[in-house]
């Protein structure tokens, strides 16, 4: 047998025990030693089954440490045994297959979406509404969108461009996203550790008006949450598909003429804040 | 780091973090760049999968290297995933002639590829393999001779290991060439309840690892020295007092 041929056969079988989910049952995550293959325990000196575990459990508390720093927010909300749990079932269907271990993450918030279960069990009485889940796990990727994304310069607007605005729609940088909540949890993440803690914070009541919307954006190198009013919302994510004017005539839709005016003047106001924040990085013509 | 800028000769970076690397991480290494020398440490080279190595992860980090004008770049000596998984974990094989072989062509397509020395590491490892014919230290100079690349040396590592598998870790410094030493690591370790010694780099240097050093440093010294410290990472004087510490042990 050729040296790639014995390697690639080992390795099927060494990886099959590193990747086996370690037992809950007894509280505290512990490898299940008498799971691994005996074959590829004959070949190891020594006790291999302690030995495995030793790379059984690195492989786990690894990734579990990257959700955790990843979704502070979702694993505070959890709890970590919660969200390891999670976190497993997730890995278990979608094993890292890059380079980089922090994007071992990819396609968690999607799948806790679509399969998480409705009710996220947190100990024996208490339990998290997947929709919270889901919402924090969008809140902690804006954060991530934010930090990761790249020097834009901002849009900066001279006299010749303030006519061009009505034939071209502003271009959003990558550095600011828009989140919605149900449950104050923007204010709840800011006040975490900014390390990933062990401990377990209960979900709020949510907002008694219904849900609102942030901008998480980046000023300098710092994150930076800023309250949207629904209008204010609503004309950000126009203006991701229309030039102002147009986004402008649509939210004026159904509105009395004096709510109109007054909705021209905050519009005017949104607008200078924006440019100020950077939300902008350029303008695109309208074909 | 940016308020204190440290006396340190060179930082080095974990490469995987950094390819293609996305908004804040790359300004914070382009600040540091412009006043450190940098060199790159990988994790996921997988020199020694049962694959052959990913040509588009080399070319990513030879821009890398070439952005940051990387006088070296390392990796280790292992293999860290297979059948299109990562484990992102620094996997052992047994120590035999024809993995030798392997792994010392691979090595040297990848220097050649990086177009810059490449040094491989020497890893803490768990497991020993009933099937190895050799010696780690063998098999680690063997690999290093024949694919004309050099040593990443981990002393804490040689320390782990030995203490693993019960072999006197100043056999493995004596089999060293230290003229062919880029570089070498010290870190913390973590002793399980059972015997087991885990790299875990989260904790100050214990006192065997840095008699190892320094009978390193007084057989083949001088050579860079780099403190591995990237878990439970205390406050910026801690760590640098493990530098001061290195220094002291050199004189």
């Amino acid at each position: 047998m050729t040296a790639t041929l014995r390697l690639a056969e080992l390795q099927r079988r060494f990886g099959d025990a590193i990747r086996l989910p370690l037992d809950r049952g007894t509280g505290v995550l512990q490898a299940q030693v008498g799971s691994y293959d005996p074959a590829l325990c004959a070949g190891i000196l020594g006790n291999a089954r302690e030995r495995l575990a030793v790379y059984n459990r690195q492989y786990w508390f690894r990734l579990f440490g990257v959700f955790h720093q990843s979704y502070r927010l979702a694993t505070a909300l959890c709890g970590p045994w919660a969200m390891n749990e999670l976190a497993a079932s997730f890995l278990l269907a979608y094993p890292p297959t890059g380079h980089d271990l922090a994007r071992a993450i990819d396609g968690f918030v999607q799948w806790a979406g679509d399969e998480a279960p409705d009710q996220i069990a947190l100990g024996r009485t208490a339990a998290l509404p997947r929709r919270a889940l889901v919402e924090a796990l969008r809140i902690d990727d804006a954060y991530r969108v934010v930090f990761e994304a790249p020097a834009e310069p901002a849009l900066v607007l001279g006299e010749a461009d303030v006519d061009r605005l009505s034939r071209a729609r502003l271009v959003a940088s990558r550095s600011a996203v828009l989140v919605e909540e149900t449950w104050p949890l923007v204010q709840l993440r800011r006040g975490l550790p900014a390390e990933a803690a062990e401990r377990w914070v209960a979900l709020p009541a949510p907002h008694e008006l219904g849900p609102r919307e942030w901008l998480v954006c980046r000023i300098g190198e710092a994150h930076r949450v800023v309250p949207l009013s629904p209008m204010h919302a609503r004309l950000l994510r126009l203006l991701r598909a229309h030039t102002l004017p147009e986004a402008l005539a649509m939210l004026e839709i159904g509105l009395a003429p004096d709510a109109v005016v007054e909705l021209a003047e905050r519009a005017r106001r949104w607008f200078a804040d924006g440019i100020q924040l950077g939300l902008w990085s350029g303008l695109e013509q309208v074909a | 780091m940016f308020e204190h800028w440290p006396e340190v000769g060179f930082f080095e970076i974990i490469s995987e973090n950094f390819l293609d690397a996305p908004g804040a991480p790359a300004r914070h290494l382009a600040r540091i760049r412009e006043r450190y020398p940098i060199v790159l440490h990988g994790v996921s080279l997988n020199l020694l999968g049962h694959a052959d190595p990913d040509e588009a992860y080399l070319d990513r980090l030879r821009r890398l290297a070439d952005q940051l004008d990387a006088p070296f770049v390392t990796d280790h000596l292992c293999w860290t995933g297979a059948h299109g998984i990562s484990h992102h974990d620094l996997l052992p094989t047994p120590y035999t002639d024809d993995l030798v072989a392997l792994a010392a062509e691979r090595a040297s397509h990848v220097q050649r590829r990086l177009g810059r020395p490449f040094g491989l590491e020497n890893l803490s490892s768990y497991v020993a393999f009933r099937e190895s014919t050799m010696t780690e230290w063998e098999f680690y100079t063997r690999v290093v001779r024949e694919s004309d690349c050099w040593y990443m040396l981990d002393i804490n590592n040689i320390y782990v290991s030995s203490e693993n598998h019960g072999f006197d870790p100043y056999d493995y410094i004596a089999a060293i060439n230290f003229s062919r030493v880029l570089q070498t690591h010290l870190a913390g370790h973590t002793r399980q309840p059972d015997g087991i010694i885990v790299d875990t780099h989260d904790r100050p240097v214990c006192d065997e690892v840095w008699k190892l050093y320094a009978h390193a440093w007084k057989l083949g010294g001088p050579f860079p020295t780099l403190i591995e410290w990237d878990a439970s990472i205390p406050a910026m004087p801690e760590v640098l007092a493990e530098m001061t510490k290195a220094r002291e042990v050199r004189e």
